[in-house]
């Protein structure tokens, strides 16, 4: 496998001090000319940083991941408040480039609720939710668990449903590791993976929520069992379930560099 | 076997007139939604050598904010006899509205029927695709994106039912190498390289860019007759032998708990009853238009209607050589489709499937007889379409 040579490390520590430097003078287009041509846009947006930056300096440089060094970039703002952010640079044309910018230490999404929060139909699930506990839709009569909630059982036609509590451990059923910040509420919050999780405690449901531990250094599969937990978010007086791999200690520093190709 | 209703349907309405606006990079457009749908009706309607005034109905799908009455209004139309929307966000209702005006014609409820779509984001906002369709039980857990659902989908499909990534590369190529000789097109002089689209940024794996359809403003519009009518029109019209809209079993609005989750919707009783209705098969398709909003949910809908091996096998179709107009034994996506020519939700895939009968498509397929559409993969709804040079086959 193939790592930075010292020259490699002395060439990105000298693009990453200009790089500091071109941030901390706000020269956008030299900030910007830095990146990959073809995913600027997506890497500024991806990144939490704080406006205006009052300073910025490189902190650390190291090998990364096959051909690309990987450097610590410490933003500081009018407050004082810093945010660390980890630069993956590729070689590009004879030159080094920005393939991919993280802020550290890795965070999820907050959850995001509509306008008017949720249906009246889910609300049993919410409810439980903010309380720590998996609850999921069942027929009072047939007994059948179903999700998407319903307002009449398909099975039997009974008008009669509730949400009864299940265990929150389950079989990875479909995942995916979401790198485009969709909503600008994922600054400093992608890549994540949210997994599709099959209860079979359940009658075999699919939940799906975001998995831990964060993202970059690991790849789930399908078939890999996990469990849940529940975080507190917002005033703290509301939780979101997360699915955990199991038996996987929660690493969630998200200081090493992972394998995934510029994810 | 066909039933005599289905029968009686069996090529009762043609296309006689397509009309398309200009393809604008989202959020651009000079013109109101409105605008580009009366836009593209008019030019349908000049494509097919008819007074804009005898549009006599109107149908659109997927939420279009443009109200069949309102856009007669502002065309000033003689009479609205007929106007419908078809329920079910997604592209997944794009076949269906033809397959609605069909009925309504060789019903005799009309007897012009304009079906439309027409999208700006200054009028429907980024994402008008999933209106009303990602809830709470998605967003709290980071799910925005009808991308996101479909990375989902397409993962399973390549872990499980061990389909080849290839086969997506392949639709995207095919894409993009049609819409070099389509100067309408969005990605006119920009060919896709194999290189390019492997190295290209993650959106949600195993999503890259060129994976996804892009936005845009536009709209395009098709005109549906009765078949005993289309001598009144200019142009050689393109009957409708058949088609099918639906859902199921266990598929709709199910939060990720389709039972055919890799499945792009189209279900095997569906799949059937649109081949026996049209009295055709899939060995019998010459050109297919394939809604793809991603690549993973088009090559499922490939699978699902036999068009293609499901499976590790699924190349053997799903590769660039057989889907480009030169040589490949399935042309695909023929003007660029939606991840190449530009995406008004699929209703350029309308006008393309019809001009591959009809005449004008920039990459025509030679005596093209049977031409498919495909609606809408992996949405709530889907639907197909089977155009055809002669009322019957």
């Amino acid at each position: 496998m193939h790592t930075a040579t010292t020259t490699d490390l002395d060439e990105v520590r000298r693009c990453a001090q200009r790089h500091a430097l071109s941030l901390s003078a706000g020269d956008r287009q030299a900030v910007v000319a830095d990146f990959l041509p073809d995913r600027w846009q997506q890497i500024l947006a991806s990144l939490d940083l704080p406006i205006p930056v009052t300073d910025v300096v490189v902190t650390a440089v190291r090998p990364g991941a096959g051909f690309s060094v990987e450097t610590l970039l410490r933003w500081t703002g009018p407050d004082g408040g810093a945010r660390d952010v980890r630069l993956r640079w590729v070689p590009y044309e004879g030159s080094w480039r920005v393939q991919q910018a993280r802020n550290l230490p890795a965070r999820l999404p907050d959850p995001v609720f509509p306008e008017g929060g949720y249906p009246p139909v889910e609300a049993g699930h919410w409810v439980a939710m903010n309380q720590g506990e998996l609850r999921v839709q069942r027929c009072s009569a047939c007994r059948t668990w179903i999700w998407g909630p319903r307002h009449l059982c398909p099975r039997c036609r009974s008008f009669e449903l509730g949400y009864a509590p299940v265990a929150a451990e389950g079989l990875i059923f479909a995942w995916t590791r979401t790198v485009q910040p969709f909503e600008p509420s994922m600054a400093g919050r992608v890549p994540f993976v949210v997994a599709l999780v099959e209860l079979p405690q359940a009658g075999g449901v699919r939940v799906a929520a975001l998995l831990e531990p964060t993202p970059d250094a690991v790849t789930p599969a399908i078939g890999d069992p996990v469990d849940g937990h529940f975080v507190p978010f917002g005033a703290g007086d509301r939780k979101i379930l997360r699915w955990r791999l199991s038996g996987r200690p929660g690493d969630a520093d998200g200081q090493t560099g992972g394998d995934h190709d510029g994810q | 076997m066909a039933s005599d209703r289905e029968r009686r349907f069996r090529g009762a309405a043609a296309v006689v007139g397509v009309g398309e606006t200009e393809l604008y990079r989202r959020g651009t457009s000079p013109y109101s939604a409105m605008q580009l749908a009366a836009m593209a009706v008019l030019r349908a309607c000049e494509d097919a050598d008819v007074s804009s005034t005898a549009v006599d109905g109107f149908a659109s799908y997927a939420h279009d904010s443009n109200e069949g009455l309102r856009v007669g209004a502002n065309l000033g139309v003689d009479e609205i006899r007929w106007s419908t929307l078809v329920f079910g966000g997604g592209g997944g209702g794009v076949a269906a509205a033809v397959n609605a005006a069909a009925a309504a014609v060789a019903t005799g409820q009309a007897d012009c029927v304009a079906v439309y779509r027409a999208i700006t984001q200054a009028d429907d906002g980024r994402g008008s695709y999933v209106t009303h369709h990602l809830g709470p039980l998605y967003t709290a857990h980071g799910l925005f994106t009808a991308a996101q659902i479909c990375a989902l989908r397409t993962q399973r499909m390549l872990e499980l039912d061990g389909v080849p990534a290839e086969a997506m590369e392949a639709v995207a190529l095919a894409g993009y190498h049609h819409a070099q000789r389509n100067p309408r097109a969005v990605s006119y002089g920009q060919p896709l390289t194999r290189r390019t689209y492997g190295d290209a940024r993650w959106v949600s794996s195993p999503l890259r860019l060129f994976d996804c359809s892009r936005e845009n403003d536009g709209a395009a519009a098709v005109l549906v007759v009765p078949a005993e009518h289309v001598d009144r029109y200019r142009g050689r019209p393109a009957y409708i032998l058949g088609g099918v809209q639906g859902s199921g079993p266990d598929w709709s609005e199910s939060l990720e708990n389709e039972a055919a989750y890799t499945s792009a919707g189209f279900h095997r009783a569906m799949v059937d009853r649109l081949w026996d209705a049209c009295g055709v098969g899939p060995d019998d398709v010459d050109v297919v238009q394939l809604y793809e909003n991603f690549t993973g949910p088009a090559v499922a809908s490939m699978i699902d209607f036999g068009l293609c091996e499901p499976g590790p096998a699924a190349v053997r179709t799903m590769n660039v050589d057989n889907l480009v107009v030169d040589g490949g034994r399935l042309p695909l996506n023929t003007s660029g489709g939606n991840l190449a020519e530009g995406f008004v939700h699929g209703i350029n895939l309308v006008v393309e499937a019809v001009r591959q009968i009809r005449g004008g498509s920039p990459n025509p397929v030679a005596e093209a007889d049977v031409s498919l559409l495909i609606g809408g993969p992996a949405a709530p709804l889907v639907s197909a379409t089977v155009f055809a040079s002669a009322p019957a086959t």
